[in-house]
């Protein structure tokens, strides 16, 4: 989040002062004819889009079967949903490829990196290996030098920097045809030392992923431009947050495994790292989570259970995220008021809400600690500016008549962990919150905690990942 | 720009129409995005958002009606609802409580909303009443530096003056804001 300056008490201001602000000249027209450029682009996929519903409907009049990707299941895919959070990597390995196929070329590392990149200092990159010689201590320094650089690798593909990134501060930007904009890494003028470091640490299905991620043909985070290399920053969260040293074991002469936890939302997984020999480097071919599987939950559900806490769990938690966006509210349409003069609130007819304080009532039966007061602030208008979702007037409630996206799971959440007293669980999010560039799916991962004989939302996070087809 | 106006020049150029509405109302619409992402979106998520705004603007404004009132109520509400459709998108991808939510959650009185909301509005008016008091071109810089945080050198470009000239300007003019303030109780 930016810091803000110190006018900060003009934000969320009334139609006033914005009108006054807006006569402060700040566009220079170069981002003006960005803009516009960019409007008229987006004009042309809504009315190519349009057509193409327009010309649908006219086709069929019943039955009409949309495309929607692949949704997650519950429980009994919980395995198949972490190698979806890990990438194309673990996909593969979830459809049972082989993983001792190494077939990357040999590449020599010549990254030469300049001025403003900086390699990470954390690990000392190892000898060369030589598998008749490897002691417990020189497997130790290759797992801490692996697993670094796969942290700083997993960075470098969430978009917030890593090893090559453009400096801090201002730099040359450039924006491609979909209206990315990318930043100037200084020093480099080609995706070569991408390709190098990524070659130098990964190879298998982990290289595969991580190239098409970094430099492959959709949103990729590195694109050459005019003799310069160019990276785009995000705000997407990686997929690593190593905790802890990393434990070497299952040695074999070209392998071995690493084994770390890994902090998520809500829990901490054990991640299985495969190191394999590639030409002579060693290298992390893939990955499993360990303990994925719900039968290791160790709480004794079965999956017909596990399966019914996953749908009530669900419907709690769209319950919850609806009444907090307004969605679904029983109104009356012709009983309205005005708030702010210009937004418009109808009467609530909805037999489960008749005050402010049910409103309350109904998120505390469903959310508790930060959430719950999180929640109830945006009912109250605290992080929606100038309008509260719903209003008391002359003891009547009304709600906003407006069309808030927000959270919503449309298949049952799948349960990575469940206890007497608490559920650890990822779900896809709608996507009606994916329309911003820069973003593909989301992942939902939260904690529902058993608080007053209800379970209710103790924690969340959403996380992006890269679309797979 | 009446509804009128710009159906009379779509019927003869769409290109020219939707440059012309973009030229009357791109500073209204960016004030108003930006006033409401300010501390939760980038510039360029803000830009996006504007885009979004006025694809939806071109795309869905009634050219068959000939509307003989400003657009700019229109425009102004569809720019409004995308902002806060935007800041909802955005504070909920960056994690369950962003740092400033925490900060409001604290600020906030559940039962003094109203009477929050007439104080910060009584405070803005003043503050905005004491920057045009600084007179030009000392209240635009102060505003493009301090409020949208603009470099001293896009500044610079913007009013034609040197990134030094508007760095200096700012610095005493911040500080004359901040004596004139202080005096009706009102700390920056």
């Amino acid at each position: 989040m930016r810091e803000k300056s110190d006018l900060n008490m003009l934000e969320n201001a009334d139609d006033k002062t914005v009108e006054l602000l807006s006569g402060v000249p700040v566009l220079t027209d170069e981002e003006k004819e960005r803009m516009l450029a960019m409007s008229k682009k987006k004009l042309d996929k809504m009315n190519r889009e349009s057509n193409i519903n327009i010309n649908e409907g006219a086709d069929q009049v019943s039955g009409v079967e949309r495309y929607s990707r692949p949704k997650w299941r519950i429980a009994a895919t919980v395995a198949a949903c972490f190698v979806i959070a890990g990438g194309v990597a673990g996909t593969a390995l979830a459809l049972g490829k082989n993983r001792s196929s190494f077939t990357d070329p040999m590449t020599e590392v010549t990254t030469t990196i300049e001025a403003t990149t900086e390699a990470p200092a954390t690990a000392a990159e190892p000898t060369a290996a030589d598998p008749e010689a490897m002691t417990d201590e020189e497997l130790n320094d290759v797992a801490v030098y692996l697993i670094d650089r796969m942290s700083d690798i997993d960075s470098m593909a969430s978009g917030t920097g890593g090893y090559i990134a453009p400096a801090a501060g201002e730099t040359q930007t450039y924006r491609d045809a979909d209206g990315m904009i990318y930043k100037r890494v200084e020093g480099c003028d080609s995706t070569a030392p991408v390709e190098d470091y990524l070659r130098s640490v990964l190879s298998g299905s982990l290289y595969k992923s991580y190239s098409e991620m970094l430099l492959g043909a959709e949103k990729p985070y590195y694109i050459e431009y005019d003799g310069m290399l160019y990276y785009r920053e995000t705000v997407r969260e990686g997929r690593f947050h190593f905790t802890g040293d990393p434990v070497v074991s299952d040695y074999a002469e070209k392998t071995f495994i690493i084994t770390i936890d890994n902090e998520i939302p809500g829990c901490t997984e054990t991640i299985k790292f495969y190191a394999a020999l590639d030409n002579g480097e060693w290298k992390l071919d893939d990955y499993t989570i360990a303990g994925s599987d719900p039968a290791d939950t160790g709480t004794g559900y079965t999956d017909a259970e596990l399966e019914q806490i996953a749908a009530d769990s669900t419907r709690i938690l769209n319950e919850l995220f609806d009444m907090s966006y307004g969605r679904g509210i029983e109104t009356d349409s012709n009983d309205t008021i005005l708030y702010n003069e210009t937004e418009g609130y109808s009467k609530v007819t909805d037999e489960r809400i008749a005050s402010n304080d049910d409103v309350a009532d109904f998120i505390d039966q469903r959310a508790c600690a930060e959430i719950k007061d999180m929640l109830l602030a945006t009912i109250k208008g605290q992080n929606l500016p100038g309008c509260p979702i719903f209003l008391e007037q002359d003891g009547k409630l009304y709600c906003w008549n407006t069309e808030l996206k927000g959270l919503k799971l449309e298949s049952n959440i799948s349960i990575t962990e469940a206890t007497d007293s608490y559920i650890s669980f990822e779900a896809d999010i709608a996507d009606n919150m994916t329309e911003m560039p820069g973003y593909d799916d989301m992942i939902m991962e939260g904690v529902l905690r058993l608080d007053n004989g209800n379970w209710k939302l103790a924690e969340y996070n959403v996380r992006t990942l890269p679309r797979i087809s | 720009m009446t509804g009128k106006e710009y159906t009379s020049l779509y019927r003869k150029s769409k290109d020219k129409a939707y440059d012309a509405l973009f030229a009357a109302y791109c500073d209204y619409v960016y004030a108003i995005v930006y006033n409401k992402l300010r501390s939760t979106a980038s510039r360029e998520d803000i830009e996006e958002c504007v885009s979004d705004i006025f694809a939806d603007v071109f795309f869905g404004y009634d050219t068959e009606s000939d509307h003989e009132g400003d657009m700019k109520g229109y425009i102004g509400t569809v720019a409004k609802r995308r902002a806060i459709n935007a800041f909802h998108s955005l504070t909920a991808r960056k994690g369950r409580i962003a740092d400033d939510a925490e900060e409001e959650l604290v600020n906030m009185g559940s039962d003094t909303d109203i009477e929050a909301d007439s104080d910060k509005a009584e405070t803005r008016s003043i503050l905005i009443k004491k920057i045009s008091e600084l007179g030009e071109p000392d209240s635009t810089i102060i505003l493009q530096k301090y409020y949208y945080d603009r470099s001293s050198s896009e500044i610079a470009k913007l009013l034609s003056m040197k990134a030094s000239a508007v760095r200096m300007r700012a610095a005493r003019a911040l500080e004359k804001l901040r004596v004139k303030l202080a005096d009706d109780g009102i700390r920056l």
